[in-house]
Formats: C-alpha cells, sequence, structure tokens
C-alpha cells in the first residue's frame, strides 16, 4: 500500500489569522481515515486547500506522487480527488440523472464510463447510492438525506481516487445517518481511499480506524481513535469533552 | 497571477490616477494660464505662419462632432475663415486681423439626448477658449439649454441649424437678455411647414390633372417626435385645414421616438399605405430618414415623398443609402444653381475642399462667419453692442447677401425673414440614376379673401430648376 | 382593421426575433458568469460596421464577408473575456464599467474610422421584394429573418438541453463551484459563453441590420438597453425568459405604434411600463429563477 496523499508544512494564513499552522500528515491508499477537531479548528480550510478551492502560503501537496498545490479546482478533480461540501450543493434545474452524468463527463468520469456509455454509467452510481428511483426528478424536491447521497454520486462520477467528506453527517436523522453510514462503508470496501470531517468524535470513532485531530490550525495526535481519545490536549480542546463523546 | 503582483499593479494604478490626476489638476487650475486655450496660426486656415492670438478673431463652433450636422457646421465656418484670410482677412483700426475658428462637441445629434454635455461644450467655448462670437445649434433642446451660456456672456450666438421658433420669439419678448442671438439659418419651423404645404399644394393641383383615375389627396406626416416639428406640424395641420374642403386631406401625424429601429419605421410605413397615404411629408433631421428611404425602396409604397430630411440633403446619401432614395423630394437650402450670385462658385468651391455638397447647416455657418467679418468690417469694432445694431440694419430694405440667399432679417426677432429672395429652400428631387435636380416649386395657397386656394406665385423663379418633378414609376402605376 | 392587426404582429413578431436573439446571449452570459456584458450591443452594431466596410472593400464577396465577420466578433468576444471580464470576474462593478469601456472604445473607434455614421448595408439583402398576405405586404428579407431567428432560437434550446457544453453550461448556471467538483474548467465554459453570445448578436446583427440600416454607431446601446429591459422582464438569467420577454417587447411596441393615441412617441415608452408592472407584481421576472445578484 503506497501513499496516496501526502501533506507536508501546510500553512495558510488569513490576514493576521492562521487558520491551518504547518499541518502535515499522510494517507495510504485504501485507507479510511478521519479528520477532527472543534468548530473552527481549520477541518475545512485543510479540505479546501487539497481541493484547490484555496492556495496555502506555503506548503506542499502531493497527490499519487505528483505535486498537486496550488492546482485549479478542476484540475484537482481530474487528477482524481473528490469532495463534497458541508452545505449541499447540487445542480437543482437538472434531474438526478443529469446531475450524476456531468460529472461523468469529466476527464476521469468519461474514461471510467467507455465501456457502459456516460447515462448507464451515471444510473449505476445513482444505484450505487440508493438513488436509482429518483433519477429523473430534480433535487429541489429531495430530502436532506437523499442530497447528501446525490453529493456523493457526484463525487463518484468523476471517478476519484481519494473521496473527501466534509461534514457528511451534519444535519441528518439518525436513520439518515444510518443508511448513509452504510453507503460510506460500502465504498471503502471496494477500495474507495475516503477522508473525512467531523466535529463530533462518537460518529467518526465507531467508523474510521484512524484519526488525526487538529487544534487551532495545528496538527495534535494522529493514531487509532481510542488513543486519540484519551490525548489531554484533545479532551482540552473539546471543553467538556463529555458532550463530545456523549 | 499572484497576490503580490495584483498589489503592485493596483499601487501602480493608483499611482498613475493620481499622479495624473494632480498634474491636471495643476494644469487646469493652478498653473500660470490655467486650462486657457492658446489661439494659434493653426486655428487661422489660410492665415499667415506665427500670427499672434490678439490678431484672431475668435469664432467658437458648437455642434456634434462625428455627426454630419456638427461636422457641417465646423465645415461652412473653418471654409468661410480659410477664404477671408486667404483674401488678406479683415483690417480693423489699422491692424490686421484673421479668422479663427474652434469647435466642441455638444453630442446634439445622439438620439439618447443629455444636454449637460452641450452646456459642457458650450462652457469650454466661452470660458477656456474665450471665443468673441459663438455659431451652430441643430437640435432645439440642446440649443435651448446652451444657448444660456452665450447670453449669461454676452457673446453673439447665430444659430445655424435649429428651427424652432421659440428662440427669436424669446428675442422679441426678452430682447435686453437674448439679444446677441441671431438666426441664419433656417427659417423657422412655422415656415418651413408653410413652404412644404404650399407647394405639396401646388403639386397634388398638377398631379390630379395628370392622373384622371386616381384622386391624389391623402398626406401623411412622419416626423421626428421633437420640439422643432413641433410649431412646423401645427403650420401644416393649420393650413391643411383650410384646404380639407377642397382637394388634400390630412392623415394622423406620425411622430415617432428617434430611438427608432426599422421594425417601428416598418410599423409606420405600413400604417401610412393602408391608409392610403398618397404624399408623405417626412419632417426628420436625423436617422430615421435612412430607415424610411431604405424601405421605400424595398417595398415600393404607393406615394410620393416629399418633405424634410436632412441627411437626403447631402450627395453622399444616395452610396450611403445604397442606391434607395430614388425619387425622394427634400427640402434643400442649396444646391448648384443660381440662388444668389454667389451660390454656384460657392458650391464648386466647398466641393472641391471637401469632396461633398454642403449640408444646410454648412452653409448658414459659412454666411454666419462672412457676416460676422462683415459687420466687424463695417463697424471696426469686436463689441457685441456694435455688432448687434449693424446686423439689426440688414433688414429687407438693406440686405446683405450671402451664398443661401438675399440676406435679411427681422429687425425685432433677429429672425431670417422668409420668402424670395431672402429666406426659402428649395426643392430637390432624387433621379434613379443617383443624380439629384432642382424641381420647380409651383404653388397653391389659401386666400382669405376670396374664401378658398388659388396658385400663388412659384416659391422661387423656374429658371433655378434644373430638372422636373418625377413621379415614381411604382406610384405612376398605383395611380394611373 | 385586419391590416392593422397584421401590421402589428408582423412588426412584433420582427422586433421580437431580433430581441429574443440578442437578449439571449446576454442573458446567457449574466446567468452562468453573473456578469453584466455592457458591449454585447456593441458587438451587434460592430457586426453592422464590418459588413458595411467588408461590403465596399469586397464587393464581390459578400457570402465570404458575412462568415468571415460572425468568425470575427465571435473571437471579439472570447478576447472580451480573456482580456477583460476574466482578470476582473471577483468584481461585478469592474466586470460591468470595463466592458463599458469597450463599448465606448469600439463606439469611437467607428466614428473615427467611418468617413460617416450611416449607412445602408442592403447589399447583403438575400431575398429583395414583397410578398403579400391577407393584403398585407412584407419584405422578404424580414421574413427570412423571422424563420432563421425562430430556427436558431431552437437550435440553441437543443444545444443547451442535449450537448455535452449545454450541460456544463447549465451546471456553472446553477453552481459554479459544485460545476468545478465535477471537474469543469468554469472559465472555459464562461469563455464559451461569450463567445456563443457574441456569435449570435453577431448572426442577428448579419441578418436583421441588411434590412434596417445602420442609423451609427451609438445604435448598439438602443439594442443593449432593450435586451437589458427584455431580461429583466423574462428574469435575469432564464433563456425561455428572454424569448419569451423579447416578443412581448416586440408585441407590445407594434401594439402601441398602431393602436394607442400618439402611439409612436409612446412605441419606447409604453413597455417599460408594462415591465415596471410585471416586476410589482413578479420582482424576479416571468421566469426568473435567481435573485438578483
Amino acid at each position: 500500500m503506497g501513499t496516496i496523499l501526502e501533506v507536508k508544512n501546510l500553512t495558510k494564513k488569513y490576514g493576521g489569522l492562521t487558520a491551518v499552522n504547518d499541518f502535515s500528515f499522510e494517507i495510504k491508499r485504501g485507507e479510511f481515515i478521519g479528520l477532527i477537531g472543534p468548530n473552527g479548528a481549520g477541518k475545512t480550510t485543510v479540505f479546501n486547500l487539497i481541493s484547490g478551492f484555496e492556495k496555502p502560503n506555503s506548503g506542499s501537496i502531493r497527490f499519487d506522487g505528483m505535486n498537486i498545490t496550488g492546482l485549479r479546482p478542476y484540475k484537482i478533480v481530474n487528477k482524481g480527488i473528490a469532495r463534497t461540501f458541508q452545505l449541499v450543493r447540487s445542480f437543482k434545474f437538472l434531474t438526478l440523472l443529469q446531475n450524476v452524468s456531468v460529472a461523468c463527463q469529466s476527464k476521469r468520469g468519461r474514461e471510467a464510463s467507455k465501456s457502459a456509455g456516460i447515462d448507464a454509467h451515471a444510473s449505476s452510481i445513482l444505484a450505487a447510492v440508493g438513488l436509482v428511483d429518483k433519477a429523473r426528478i430534480p433535487p429541489v424536491v429531495l430530502p436532506h438525506g437523499d442530497l447528501r447521497k446525490l453529493q456523493i454520486g457526484k463525487a463518484l462520477g468523476t471517478n476519484p481516487e481519494l473521496l473527501l467528506l466534509d461534514e457528511p453527517f451534519s444535519g441528518l436523522t439518525h436513520e439518515e445517518q444510518q443508511t448513509l453510514t452504510d453507503l460510506i462503508l460500502k465504498l471503502h470496501d471496494d477500495g474507495l481511499t475516503i477522508f473525512m470531517t467531523g466535529h463530533v468524535l462518537r460518529e467518526l470513532m465507531n467508523l474510521v480506524p484512524r484519526v488525526i485531530a487538529m487544534h487551532q490550525g495545528k496538527f495534535i495526535v494522529d493514531g487509532p481513535p481510542k488513543e486519540v481519545a484519551n490525548n489531554k490536549i484533545v479532551l482540552e480542546a473539546y471543553l467538556g469533552g463529555g458532550e463530545a463523546f456523549a | 497571477m499572484e497576490k503580490n503582483a495584483k498589489r503592485i499593479i493596483a499601487i501602480v494604478v493608483v499611482a498613475a490616477i493620481i499622479v495624473g490626476g494632480g498634474l491636471t489638476a495643476y494644469f487646469l487650475l493652478l498653473a500660470p494660464e490655467a486650462g486657457q486655450y492658446v489661439w494659434s496660426a493653426n486655428d487661422a486656415p489660410g492665415a499667415p505662419a506665427g500670427i499672434s492670438s490678439s490678431q484672431i478673431i475668435k469664432i467658437g463652433c458648437a455642434g456634434d462632432t462625428g455627426e454630419i450636422q456638427g461636422d457641417a457646421n465646423y465645415e461652412g465656418a473653418w471654409f468661410a475663415a480659410k477664404t477671408i484670410n486667404q483674401a488678406g482677412g479683415v483690417v480693423v483700426n489699422g491692424t490686421t486681423y484673421y479668422v479663427g475658428v474652434t469647435r466642441e462637441d455638444t453630442d446634439e445629434s445622439n438620439t439618447q439626448l443629455v444636454t449637460s454635455r452641450g452646456i459642457a461644450a458650450a462652457e469650454r467655448l466661452v470660458y477656456n477658449k474665450k471665443v468673441q462670437f459663438g455659431v451652430g445649434g441643430f437640435r432645439s433642446e440642446a440649443l435651448l439649454a446652451y444657448q444660456e451660456v452665450f447670453m449669461d456672456n454676452k457673446i453673439i450666438f447665430i444659430d445655424t441649424g435649429a428651427a424652432t421658433d421659440i428662440f427669436c420669439d424669446n428675442v422679441a419678448n426678452f430682447y435686453e437678455r437674448y439679444q446677441y442671438f441671431f438666426r441664419w439659418m433656417p427659417i423657422n419651423s412655422t415656415s418651413l411647414g408653410g413652404e412644404i404645404l404650399t407647394t405639396l399644394a401646388g403639386y397634388v393641383m398638377a398631379l390630379n390633372t395628370t392622373y384622371p383615375n386616381h384622386d391624389v389627396k391623402q398626406v401623411g406626416i412622419l416626423a421626428e417626435d421633437l420640439t422643432w416639428t413641433g410649431s412646423l406640424i401645427a403650420a401644416i395641420q393649420s393650413y391643411l385645414s383650410l384646404f380639407t374642403n377642397f382637394w388634400v386631406q390630412l392623415l394622423t401625424p406620425i411622430l415617432y421616438d428617434i430611438s427608432l429601429d426599422a421594425a417601428d419605421m416598418n410599423t409606420h410605413l405600413q400604417t401610412l399605405a393602408s391608409q392610403g397615404c398618397d404624399f408623405l411629408i417626412p419632417v426628420i433631421s436625423a436617422q430615421g430618414g435612412i430607415l424610411m428611404m431604405q424601405q421605400y425602396d424595398q417595398y415600393h409604397y404607393p406615394f410620393q415623398i416629399f418633405g424634410i430630411d436632412v441627411q437626403s440633403q447631402l450627395d453622399t446619401f444616395w452610396g450611403d443609402s445604397g442606391d434607395a432614395c430614388a425619387y425622394e423630394t427634400v427640402m434643400q437650402t442649396l444646391h448648384r444653381t443660381n440662388k444668389t450670385t454667389k451660390s454656384i462658385a460657392f458650391w464648386d468651391a466647398f466641393r472641391a475642399q471637401f469632396g461633398h455638397d454642403p449640408l444646410y447647416i454648412a452653409i448658414g455657418a459659412y454666411d454666419a462667419v462672412n457676416g460676422i467679418i462683415d459687420a466687424i468690417n463695417a463697424t471696426q469694432s469686436f463689441d457685441a453692442l456694435d455688432i448687434i445694431p449693424e446686423f439689426e440694419s440688414w433688414t429687407k430694405s438693406n440686405p446683405n447677401p450671402g451664398v443661401s440667399g438675399g440676406g435679411a432679417w427681422w429687425p425685432g426677432t433677429h429672425d431670417l425673414v422668409e420668402g424670395y429672395p431672402y429666406g426659402y429652400t428649395l426643392w430637390c428631387q432624387w433621379r434613379d440614376d443617383g443624380t439629384k435636380v432642382v424641381v420647380p416649386a409651383p404653388r397653391w395657397a389659401y386666400v382669405g379673401a376670396l374664401g378658398y386656394a388659388i396658385p400663388i406665385s412659384d416659391l422661387y423663379p423656374a429658371t433655378l430648376a434644373t430638372g422636373a418633378y418625377e413621379v415614381a414609376p411604382w406610384v405612376n402605376t398605383a395611380w394611373s | 382593421m385586419i391590416e392593422d392587426i397584421m401590421n402589428m404582429l408582423f412588426n412584433g413578431i420582427l422586433n421580437g426575433a431580433v430581441l429574443a436573439l440578442i437578449s439571449l446571449g446576454y442573458s446567457l452570459v449574466y446567468g452562468v458568469g453573473g456578469i453584466m456584458n455592457m458591449a454585447h450591443g456593441a458587438y451587434f452594431m460592430l457586426t453592422g460596421y464590418l459588413l458595411l466596410w467588408g461590403m465596399r472593400i469586397f464587393p464581390g464577396m459578400l457570402f465570404l464577408t458575412v462568415i468571415f465577420v460572425i468568425i470575427i466578433i465571435t473571437i471579439i468576444g472570447g478576447l472580451t473575456y480573456i482580456l477583460l471580464i476574466k482578470p476582473l470576474q471577483d468584481t461585478h462593478v469592474g466586470v460591468v464599467l470595463i466592458t463599458f469601456g469597450l463599448a465606448f472604445l469600439i463606439e469611437q473607434w467607428i466614428l473615427i474610422v467611418s468617413g460617416t455614421t450611416s449607412a445602408s448595408i442592403n447589399d447583403y439583402v438575400l431575398f429583395p421584394g414583397t410578398t403579400e398576405f391577407l393584403g398585407y405586404s412584407m419584405f422578404n428579407q424580414y421574413i427570412f429573418f423571422i424563420i432563421a431567428s425562430l430556427v436558431i432560437v431552437s437550435l440553441f434550446a437543443l444545444f443547451i438541453s442535449k450537448s455535452k457544453l449545454g450541460k456544463s453550461i447549465r451546471a456553472v448556471s446553477q453552481d459554479r463551484e459544485a460545476a468545478v467538483l465535477m471537474g469543469i474548467n468554469a472559465n472555459r465554459v464562461l469563455l464559451y459563453t461569450v463567445m456563443i453570445s457574441a456569435f449570435l448578436a453577431a448572426i442577428a446583427a448579419s441578418l436583421y441590420l441588411p434590412g434596417a440600416a445602420l442609423t451609427g454607431p451609438g445604435m448598439g446601446w438602443t439594442y443593449l438597453t432593450s435586451s437589458f429591459a427584455v431580461i429583466i422582464l423574462g428574469g435575469m438569467g432564464s433563456l425561455v425568459g428572454s424569448v419569451v420577454g423579447g416578443y412581448i417587447m416586440g408585441f407590445v411596441t407594434s401594439f402601441t405604434s398602431i393602436f394607442l393615441p400618439n402611439g409612436p412617441s409612446w412605441a419606447h415608452v409604453v413597455p417599460l411600463i408594462v415591465i415596471l408592472i410585471v416586476l410589482i407584481i413578479r420582482p424576479r421576472g416571468l421566469f426568473g429563477k435567481k435573485k438578483l445578484r
């Protein structure tokens, strides 16, 4: 298992505020890994830096051995990194099938759908995320949980090797969380490398074998959930940690 | 681009703006003679090089640079200056002076008129260039606003292109303020309306004899919805109401918004055609003319066009309209004919200079500049209060003929006297080979004492005509 | 009466066909990039003047000239995006100002280059003469233009809904960042969009202006403001809205001209009143999905 993502000394400043401070970590191919930290710790900024929506002030990001630091977002997608947003983003006036097929038209998406054809491939992705029966309707009428699935479906349309999920569970009902968890686990079993954030530790702890914790833009600890949960700084960061473990 | 590079560029741009603005402010406001225009031999065509600013009679042209009307005003004034300067200028109290002309863009031909641009142009002429006389004006709405700058500063302004009656009414009603205003071109809207209608009536009478199977009767008006057309149309309507029981019948005038496009023009011409129009009187000073003639040429509408179309006064209109203006008859101040003894020589010299015919405004500006110099010469003074009485003395009994006509003004109003041999227009018709001829101008008019209309003397002598009036072949077919 | 009604219908459609083509591109660019391209009317006007010069310089090659001019305008559209809009696209005011400046530049340049400011380009009239229908005669070139406009609008609709680029355009217009996540190069899509809009304006000009004459380099503004009104009426960024809005404006204009007292003076005011009323009732415009940005 080689390294798929290597982040070194990543720093991002907004004026006087350092959102990400000298942050380094590695992800191996096929891993399923979580990024935790309280609100405002810099998790989303890390995702923005990896996916190209923001440029770091210093540091490097290597994906599959290639330097992707500062590349434009669509180019990073075409290298094989897909992401979802914390807030649901979709093309409101296209049908679900069209939503996913837009993604299938990307460079990697086209290669993946070469044998089946774009529409067929897009429906197979919808089937995989459990939305195939709603293929012909636009997302404006869907419940929140389905929109999350659609986001993942669209990300899958670009045929990624690494999937970044930003707070996938926020705002979902317990039942919706359950089906989404099943979906994510299945994707991981199929060999996809997944990197996800969450600010409620419990969700992640039950799911991932490895966790990276950050606080105020800084790396704190990297290891199995149990170990991370017992780290002093992590406990301090989550003032009244009881909430996080509840 | 990196953020720093952007910042540097931003700083450079801001610095450049500050430095540029500072320098501009310095030269406009603070430097000695700040913003003063320096008159030199360059402004006085035909004058010897090296003459000083104090030897130049400073005339400012107000018009829309880049549009035919404003350019014509400048051409006329410039050409007059050149002619006078080449002849040695004018001697006042022993010193030789030369005529200098300068212009500022009033933007008054713009369909989206902004009168403040005209005012700004007039202010540049008066305050920055320190002109002694102003000539110009075309769109009445604009001139109404910017003439005030000249009146405020008691500078004589000669109108060379705006026809609305109001200007000279102002002179009559508020003489103290508006005595500096004179109109040398064209005759006022009401008189234009009268000349159009009486001549049109003359043709209608004649054509009804030629075409016994058709009543040539319905007259339509297609006019710009502007100030200058208002009194003109009112004049036509009042004359026509007298003809109603006789022959001529007026259709509802169409006054269009001047930002019209081809579809609007199509709508209007179709409306006229469906109402059985026989004669269309255009009252158009701007781009409506080319739209009208292009569609007239394509549709072959069964009516004759006879009226005012300023664009069509230029010989270049034939080519510009794509050979589409055949059989259009338009009012024109001058053509190559002996209107006065100076007319043909001027016409040929102007064409040799500019390569095209003079527009009425060019002729007005030419006569205006010559008139100014005549008055300076006669009074040996540059003072407006000396020159105004001299202008006012050029009445019907003591005219000062120019190239356009007899040169007489009504004393109380400073308005051009209408009627042969003073202020009158020629009627010119396009032939289908692209030539233009002066056609005769037979007239009928309502005579109050008789209670009906009778033929009256022609608008101008038949000797001025260079061709006969023609009916378009498709109209001929429709009327036969 | 029947002639008046025919007159209203024909000129309403004619006016609508022009406005629809011009507004479609304008609206497309707004919808996709949130960009107000104030030079859009200048493309239309410039097409006319390039045709005029082409007609005078290469009188024997009218067809080639048209093709060539349409290509030039499309390229100018592309350059407008690359050189002026893209560097400023984060600031909407900046884009408005710079494209406004470009439009003035083109206008003034034509004033300087062109000896005369209004001219006919009727050498490009493909179908001279008139056809009579129900006693109403219609200029064949206008009939052709109306049909061509309908065909182009339909092809455009097909292109937007079916083609790959069309889907990308719709994706970017609905959520630019999400579209980028789908591997779409949003800047390139925007470049194509501006080029398509310039292309549509050039097509409209080269088919309509031969029957309509060039009334001066300022005429671009008239069409820009009309199409601006149209897309506000139809809903900012809505393509259906700009076509429907164009025809509504056209019909209201011709109806006013023919049936209302002093109509010709009011022909360009009444449509604005109609728009005001529509906006009071429905602030997003007829087919508007988005709020004004």
